[in-house]
């Protein structure tokens, strides 16, 4: 529990970081979808854009694998990827023992038909 | 001796669905479909971030021109970690220092949600520890870990109760109970005489194997769902963060690319060659764009993520109490297959390439003989 609340904490502090920058680049693009002629006022509002979004980015990435560093993540999945393998093992014990019918079936149905050769024979 | 084993099977069992891991098939099934649903939306969702970004790039460079040159991820030495993609020379910018300071920390002033009610708890002492080497090797899991990992886990368990396998045991039970039966009926008697019993006893044999195996498979059901209950909430929490994320990547770049078709809009409408048509077509462009956005903003993945859990934990309760009552896992399965529908449907969603005519009304711009100022006409 006390893992799930560290996850949250990181999710709620990047949230609130990334709403405070997507307040702000909402405007920068309302602002560059309003402006029609090229020149230095829409060069800055693009350069804006692009250190805004570089910001975004990195808070997004640095939460995320804040989160996939977490200690308790790394042991679950580890975890869930044992039991995986584990259960998939016995699952083909199924799929193996009706592999061994298949075989004996097709011995069995030799068997049978050496018998009946060898019965023919006698008769004959 | 065949009675004490039948007894001792039947008895273990308590009776043919009590005894069965198949009875969870079709859910299970369903469950790790929603999950693999899951998987594919996060990998179309990243391929149409790049797509939308390389679109955004276009109308830009388009529209300045900039120089441009081959981005970091191109060198031959660099990982598939970076896309090799074309980039705009002009000088880098200087926020993502600042941004290397950015409080992720723990924040104080939001409160923590209460615990729910503990479902992995009950029965968890009948689980045996799994070893798994985690504290040895603590590397960092990448996103596609992590959904692979999930993914991997439902597969694993749609393998365990996978009816067509038990069907198919029957199926060369069956046949090796009838070569039997035709081998015993072609000896010369007495054995011939004794053809019924033989098939009678193998027919024996082969079901308490089947029974066996049946058993096996649901105990590694029961112990695995148990043992899996509190990594999938940890998991399902750090999927959350993990979709969260990409949709709001999504969004932020589809925004910026709605702005850029606006942009283009608002251009044609002051160019007087450009048509109708042309116009229209660049209003078309920008309503996808804003059609894309609203289905993706439409979709909740931290209820996805937590719909992953809770369908879980009901997984977890039928399987435990294992009663033929499953109307809770299905409304849970629902919940969850409803937020996976709606993940896949926002991946699905595409914003429409650059309008080729209004692609023209630039470059036809770009080419007046008035022109320091190379672009477009003033505003009315």
């Amino acid at each position: 529990m006390n893992q799930t609340a560290t996850i949250d904490d990181i999710r709620r502090s990047r949230d609130a970081a990334l709403d405070a920058l997507d307040d702000v680049i909402d405007e920068i693009d309302n602002e560059i979808a309003q402006t029609t002629k090229t020149g230095p006022y829409l060069a800055q509002l693009t350069k804006r854009y692009q250190d805004l979004r570089n910001e975004y980015a990195h808070i997004s990435i640095t939460a995320t694998f804040a989160v996939l560093a977490q200690p308790g993540v790394i042991a679950a999945a580890a975890t869930l990827t044992t039991l995986s393998a584990q259960m998939q093992t016995t699952a083909q014990e199924l799929a193996a023992a009706t592999n061994v019918l298949v075989k004996t079936a097709a011995v069995l149905a030799l068997g049978q038909q050496f018998s009946d050769v060898i019965a023919n024979a006698q008769k004959g | 001796m065949w009675r004490a084993a039948v007894a001792a099977a039947v008895f273990a069992c308590g009776g043919q669905s009590a005894c069965s891991p198949y009875v969870f098939s079709e859910n299970i099934q369903a469950f790790s479909a929603e999950m693999g649903a899951i998987d594919s939306s996060y990998r179309d969702s990243e391929q149409q971030i790049a797509a939308e970004q390389r679109l955004s790039n276009r109308i830009e460079w388009m529209r300045d021109r900039p120089l441009l040159a081959i981005g970091p991820g191109c060198a031959s030495n660099a990982t598939n970690a970076t896309r090799c993609e074309i980039i705009s020379a002009a000088p880098n910018s200087t926020a993502v220092a600042a941004a290397n300071k950015a409080d992720i920390g723990p924040n104080p002033a939001q409160p923590v949600a209460p615990p729910a009610e503990d479902v992995c708890g009950s029965g968890a002492g009948a689980a045996p520890p799994v070893r798994t080497g985690a504290a040895e090797a603590p590397a960092p899991l990448q996103p596609a870990q992590l959904l692979g990992t999930l993914e991997n886990y439902t597969a694993a368990l749609a393998a365990v109760t996978k009816a067509q396998d038990r069907a198919e045991f029957d199926n060369a039970a069956a046949r090796v109970s009838a070569a039997v039966g035709r081998l015993v009926q072609t000896a010369p008697p007495p054995y011939s005489t004794a053809a019924p019993v033989a098939k009678a006893s193998t027919n024996i044999v082969l079901w308490l194997v089947g029974e066996d195996l049946d058993y096996r498979r649901l105990h590694e059901l029961q112990n695995a769902t148990q043992i899996a209950c509190e990594p999938i909430h940890e998991l399902a929490a750090a999927l959350g963060v993990v979709l969260t994320a990409e949709r709001r990547t999504r969004l932020r770049g589809l925004h910026h690319l709605l702005a850029l078709k606006i942009e283009a809009v608002n251009i044609a409408r002051s160019k007087p060659q450009v048509t109708d048509q042309a116009y229209g077509a660049a209003i078309d462009d920008a309503e996808a764009v804003a059609d894309a956005f609203q289905t993706v903003r439409a979709t909740d993945p931290e209820a996805a993520a937590q719909a992953l859990g809770d369908a879980h934990d009901a997984l977890v309760i039928a399987v435990r109490n294992n009663d033929g009552e499953f109307a809770a896992l299905v409304a849970n399965l629902q919940t969850f297959s409803r937020r996976a529908n709606d993940l896949a449907a926002a991946a699905a969603a595409t914003a429409s390439s650059a309008n080729p005519s209004l692609t023209k009304s630039y470059e036809e711009t770009r080419h007046e003989p008035d022109g320091h100022d190379r672009r477009y006409s003033p505003e009315p």
